[in-house]
């Protein structure tokens, strides 16, 4: 993803030399090429990612249109009252890129697991949050993102989906659904998606018609552009790196519990407590049970269920 | 006043008599630290800042912050006094509906550069102002203006370490160095001193002055710096509650408004001042 993202950046900023990319002390071999091309529009504000969102405010109202990078707990969660106060309140023409999304970090540990700041960015009325599942959608996501004169947060995993079709035709505004199917719908955010394909395949061996949706912009988001994604399906699923309170579940619980037809909902994500423990971004959605095969086994008996 | 009266020392009563009018009015906290920077405000607004309400969009035009947004009475006021909105709006202070909050906001407000009232985010903002204004070779001298309490956040250093490093010679802060802070004073609840020398060691020049002296203040403010590439500390000793006796110096004017006959006993001092 970082490649695809190194990419798209460079070309906002060779498209447009009032962009400036901001890095809190983090890009090693990713931002590298960006700071020898275009040094006038590279600013390392150093370890203080505070300082970081406060001057990105200062250079909008003074012209620039300003991007932010950082690994995503300090690009969200320590500058969070900076992001409410000086970026979202005054609608500035921001984009903060959070890396290192959910487990990716994995055997990194507890400090950089990014699994609230779904939750804390939904919560900032006026801001655009966006978790791509590919590179594909990463791609894609920043020519809208990077159109925008508002503030957004983007999430973007250390490693794409392997599931990357080039012929999907990644939203912005919408959810993309990649399989059809009508008893059961996994909805997913970010790379994870992977997991939900493998159930998708299983579940369909054993005559379980499952729906896979890739839930890229999490806010804003309209109540339709919802009901619409999970039409028709009596069971719906949501699957995230992150907790279950406030973030892809949080979102989708909302919205359900007001529509008329109400699918039954299980929220899969960090639930209760962190895990104490390390481990590859696989082995850590294997040990809380967010992977394909733990999937398989929990929506077959609960679909049997009903 | 006298028709002969400096424009910043009438600016600075008209400051003192708006808020303290306003902030008992509204049963508002925070008439001490509006007092505390009525004389730097006042010197800002009559000619330092090169603004005016016709540039409020010009780019070119300065840029001031108020970091300590819970004096925002003080800029309300000002710009008021100065032409960007009707003075009748002070009235409406607080009041349901208003867009004139408690601590300073932008949203409808012409003037105001920047919406503040959690501390220590207004310098960082600063620097960002500085920084993107020297990029751009726009003429753009950005102030900012911060309490001595607001000190205690590391965001401020943060942006001093920023400022100094990337010498911002454009930036000039005013701490607002009354010495009382939320609770009490700020030698007891967390020493500053020797406060200039912190700054110096982060790589900007320091001046201090008396920050009710109007000369003092528009000289330092409007003389060109002698070493004219680093950001510029300005260390304004100031008294709480200043220009009123009985509300100066004490921690319990962050809290209260004045009473009936403690206003009008406070606009009698103002206006023999």
């Amino acid at each position: 993803m970082r490649q695809t993202l190194a990419k798209s950046l460079a070309e906002l900023m060779h498209a447009d030399s009032s962009v400036m990319l901001l890095t809190g002390d983090l890009g090693y071999g990713v931002l590298d090429d960006i700071a020898k091309g275009y040094p006038d529009q590279f600013l390392n504000v150093g370890v203080a990612e505070q300082n970081m969102i406060g001057v990105a405010a200062g250079l909008v109202q003074t012209g620039h249109r300003v991007i932010c990078y950082s690994i995503a707990n300090f690009a969200s969660l320590r500058c969070l009252e900076q992001i409410r106060n000086d970026i979202v309140y005054h609608q500035l023409d921001v984009m903060i890129i959070a890396i290192g999304a959910g487990l990716s970090y994995g055997t990194l540990g507890f400090s950089h697991f990014a699994t609230e700041d779904i939750s804390c960015m939904r919560a900032l009325p006026g801001l655009t949050v966006y978790c791509p599942a590919t590179d594909n959608d990463l791609a894609s996501a920043m020519k809208h993102l990077g159109l925008m004169k508002t503030p957004r947060y983007l999430r973007v995993d250390r490693e794409t989906a392997k599931f990357d079709n080039a012929h999907t035709n990644w939203g912005f505004d919408s959810w993309t659904t990649l399989v059809h199917g009508n008893d059961i719908a996994i909805v997913t955010t970010g790379s994870i998606v992977d997991e939900a394909m493998i159930a998708s395949t299983e579940l369909a061996k054993r005559g379980v018609s499952v729906r896979v949706i890739s839930a890229g912009l999490l806010a804003p988001t309209r109540s339709e552009m919802v009901t619409r994604a999970l039409d028709g399906v009596e069971l719906v699923v949501t699957l995230e790196e992150h907790v279950t309170s406030g973030g892809l579940g949080g979102l989708v619980a909302e919205v359900t519990a007001s529509s008329d037809s109400r699918p039954r909902l299980i929220r899969l994500g960090i639930e209760n407590s962190y895990p104490d423990y390390v481990g590859t971004q696989s082995y850590l959605r294997e040990s809380c049970r967010l992977d394909g095969a733990s999937l398989v086994n929990r929506l077959s008996s609960e679909f049997r269920r009903r | 006043m006298s028709r002969s009266e400096d424009p910043a020392v009438a600016l600075a009563r008209q400051i003192r008599i708006d808020v303290v009018r306003m902030t008992s009015r509204a049963r508002a906290s925070h008439v001490g630290s509006a007092l505390s920077i009525a004389d730097i405000v006042a010197v800002l607004y009559s000619g330092v800042l090169s603004i005016s309400p016709s540039r409020v969009n010009d780019e070119t035009r300065d840029r001031f912050i108020l970091s300590k947004g819970h004096g925002g009475c003080a800029i309300y006021s000002a710009l008021a006094r100065s032409g960007f909105f009707g003075t009748s709006e002070l009235d409406r202070y607080c009041q349901n509906g208003s867009h004139l909050s408690g601590h300073l906001s932008h949203r409808h407000v012409p003037g105001v550069e920047f919406s503040t009232g959690s501390l220590g985010h207004g310098p960082s903002v600063a620097v960002g102002m500085a920084f993107g204004a020297r990029r751009r070779g726009l003429p753009t001298n950005v102030f900012c203006l911060v309490s001595d309490g607001e000190c205690d956040e590391g965001s401020v250093w943060e942006a001093a370490l920023f400022a100094g490093h990337h010498r911002l010679s454009n930036l000039t802060l005013i701490v607002d160095y009354n010495r009382i802070q939320s609770l009490g004073a700020t030698g007891e609840i967390l020493n500053l001193d020797p406060l200039p020398d912190k700054w110096l060691a982060f790589g900007w020049e320091v001046a201090e002055v008396n920050g009710h002296d109007i000369e003092q203040l528009r000289s330092t403010l409007t003389t060109r710096r002698s070493l004219a590439d680093k950001p510029l500390l300005l260390v304004a000793n100031t008294t709480k509650g200043s220009g009123v006796s009985f509300m100066e110096n004490s921690v319990h004017w962050h809290y209260k408004s004045a009473s009936v006959d403690e206003l009008r006993a406070a606009e009698e001092e103002i206006n023999l001042s």
